[in-house]
């Protein structure tokens, strides 16, 4: 290592050594030399164990198994289904959760923003719900 | 499609694209709130829902 860079890498744990006083953090920076060390060390370790290999392969498959489960569940599919059942099912909500929005209707049900629309103008034409502004 | 304001006390907006401004929007001295451009959508303004109660004496 040359000089100068031997003076860089001391201005480098001058200033980490600062950060750790005033923000209350332990932070490491690691030499070049280190970083390999730790590189081969983890290579030699994953060589020697093939069960640590197959556990950590393991784990990711399934990480990435549950991330996509959770993605799919975050997911609303908004459907359209038969309009006499939908309108039930709507008068059914309506009747369960009265004072309920509808964004709380569309959410839970999981149906078609105007088509909802349209059965509660339907159902309020008929006289089985009525609704009220927001105040 | 008219240009003119919506005013709303609670709305629902399903869109294609939302795009939330971070900054705030001072609206007036005392009220701050929020901007968000919206693409292809319908806008739903909130409502409350309730049954008709059916009289049963009859």
């Amino acid at each position: 290592m040359s000089e100068l860079e031997h003076n860089d890498m001391e201005k480098k744990e001058k200033a980490s050594s600062i950060t750790v006083e005033n923000v209350n953090v332990r932070t490491y920076t690691l030499s070049p030399e280190m970083r390999q060390d730790i590189k081969e060390s983890i290579i030699h370790t994953l060589h020697s164990d093939p069960e640590l290999v197959r556990e950590i392969f393991q784990a990711v498959v399934q990480i990435k198994n549950e991330s996509h489960e959770i993605k799919q569940k975050e997911e609303i599919e908004l459907k359209r289904i038969e309009k006499a059942e939908a309108k039930k099912l709507i008068h059914a909500f309506i009747e369960s959760n009265p004072g309920c929005k509808t964004s709380d209707i569309i959410v839970r049900l999981e149906l078609d923003p105007p088509f909802v629309m349209e059965i509660l103008k339907e159902l309020k034409e008929e006289d089985l719900v009525q609704s009220k502004n927001i105040v | 499609l008219s240009s003119d304001e919506i005013r709303f006390r609670a709305a629902t907006v399903y869109a294609k694209k939302i795009v939330i401004s971070p900054k705030l929007v001072a609206f007036t001295s005392a009220h701050r709130g929020q901007m968000a451009k919206l693409d292809e959508g319908i806008l739903i303004i909130e409502q409350e829902w309730f049954p008709v109660k059916k009289d049963k004496t009859n």
